[in-house]
């Protein structure tokens, strides 16, 4: 494998196989070289195919919308916290996940910028889903907020008060 | 700086300035959100303050695209602060959004006069549904009104014209809101109080009022906004034609190689007749030099199909 160098991948299977044989070695190889051909997500619009590895790192659940979930996780290229809306692609046609999809992208690219407009950071698409990055990661969101009003264990309630 | 009486204080501002803000009501940021709600609203903690953000756009309406349909309602969306008008599949603009914001409104000023929103419900006896509950939801803002706190004095007629069953009297642009509110305060202090400072420092007194949302069943002009492709703009008239213009006259785009991108919202597009004959022609507009284009909808609508 020498004179292969980052640029050059990723490799084909059919690649692989000729260079490597063992069929373990080139799946090992194939899966892993996607480590080093990570793209940055924040791009406003990122297509990846299913091999490529989306430089994310969860960190936790922060709920659960009608069609899509939204996670808190760290970007691996720029060490920075944001939040992850994943739309998973239905295999069933005519489910309005897509659209939903394609609407937000297309209200938050416009009202981009706006103090109080979550901020767009890029979006993308893979075989099996699309998703946003949206910063900041909130403190909390109004209704909690609004029903536990008189809880002094809210984080940064002093802050927000 | 707290506020006397509310044992909380700078929230309202906050809160308040979400309308004053209103993105959705200028004419250079024209998109409606359509699912207003304390879920999707975010307090962010900052070093600086507090900052409130809308979240989730994914049944948002862009006015962009004059043709999006206003009745629709199969789109997923909050029953409790929805619109009269939008539950019963009525016209709707701007104005409801601020009826959502109105709710919203109500609930904050609720817990910021001490009550918990489970009295709230059970004052107006029904499932959390505010639209069916219009009179229960003046006398609880009657309850909440005390002549010896400023700002719940402006907020609470404020919040009582945004719940108005009658969209008419209802805000309908930070112009609108602007009239109704902002510019009663001329107290500087109240100002501080209730709005955040680039929102007295820019207070945007020229937006123009949006036009209401056509209805889909009279359908006139629809402007399909070309995505950001060197001043091609695609007209779709009702009289059947698109009309591509291309404006960079140093490079005149040639016929076939007009990239046009239309927006990807689903047009209101009139029926085509199969049977018409395929027809284009090409002119050069006299004044601009400009090149105009004029497709026959027929021809276009495959097209579109493929951008989309």
């Amino acid at each position: 494998m020498s004179g292969v160098k980052d640029h050059d991948l990723p490799l084909s299977v059919n690649v692989l196989r000729k260079v490597l044989g063992n069929p373990r070695d080139v799946k090992q190889f194939f899966e892993a070289q996607y480590m080093a051909t990570l793209k940055d997500l924040t791009a406003d619009f990122r297509k990846y195919d299913a091999h490529e590895l989306i430089p994310t790192r969860t960190i936790r659940s922060l709920g659960q919308g009608s069609y899509a979930h939204v996670y808190r996780v760290e970007l691996v290229l720029q060490k920075r916290e944001v939040a992850h809306k994943m739309f998973m692609r239905s295999t069933t046609a005519g489910s309005g996940r897509e659209d939903s999809f394609n609407t937000e992208m297309r209200s938050l690219r416009k009202l981009g910028g706006h103090r109080h407009i979550v901020e767009y950071l890029g979006a993308y698409q893979t075989p099996r889903s699309f998703g946003i990055l949206l910063s900041p990661v909130a403190t909390c969101g109004l209704s909690m907020f609004l029903r536990h009003s008189d809880d002094h264990d809210l984080p940064d309630r002093q802050g927000i008060l | 700086m707290p506020v006397s009486g509310y044992g909380i204080h700078s929230c309202t501002p906050q809160y308040v300035t979400m309308t004053e803000d209103n993105p959705y009501c200028t004419d250079t940021r024209p998109v409606r959100h359509k699912d207003i709600k304390p879920q999707n609203i975010l307090i962010e903690a900052q070093e600086s303050g507090t900052n409130i953000l809308f979240t989730d756009f994914g049944i948002a309406v862009d006015f962009g695209d004059k043709t999006e349909s206003s009745k629709g309602t199969n789109l997923p969306r909050t029953e409790r602060y929805c619109a009269p008008e939008v539950a019963n599949g009525g016209h709707r603009d701007t104005r409801s959004d601020f009826w959502s914001l109105g709710c919203v409104f109500l609930e904050i000023m609720t817990v910021l006069k001490g009550r918990s929103l489970d009295r709230l419900g059970e004052h107006n006896g029904n499932d959390h549904i505010y639209y069916v509950s219009t009179p229960q939801m003046m006398s609880w803002l009657k309850q909440l009104e005390d002549t010896q706190d400023a700002i719940a004095s402006l907020v609470i007629p404020l919040i009582s014209s945004m719940v108005s069953k009658k969209a008419k009297t209802r805000p309908r642009s930070q112009e609108g809101f602007n009239t109704l509110f902002g510019n009663t305060i001329k107290e500087l202090e109240l100002r501080t109080q209730l709005f955040c400072q680039s929102c007295i420092d820019d207070p945007q007194p020229d937006v123009k009022v949006l036009e209401e949302e056509p209805v889909i069943e009279e359908p006139t002009v629809a402007t399909i906004q070309s995505k950001d492709v060197g001043g091609v703009q695609a007209t779709l008239l009702h009289d059947s034609a698109l009309v591509i213009t291309v404006r960079d006259l140093e490079t005149p785009v040639k016929e076939e190689e007009q990239d046009f991108s239309v927006s990807t919202s689903e047009p209101a597009m009139p029926s085509v007749d199969a049977e018409r004959p395929r027809h284009s022609s090409f002119s050069l507009d006299p004044i601009s030099s400009n090149r105009i284009q004029t497709y026959i909808v027929a021809d276009a609508i495959p097209e579109m199909r493929d951008e989309r």
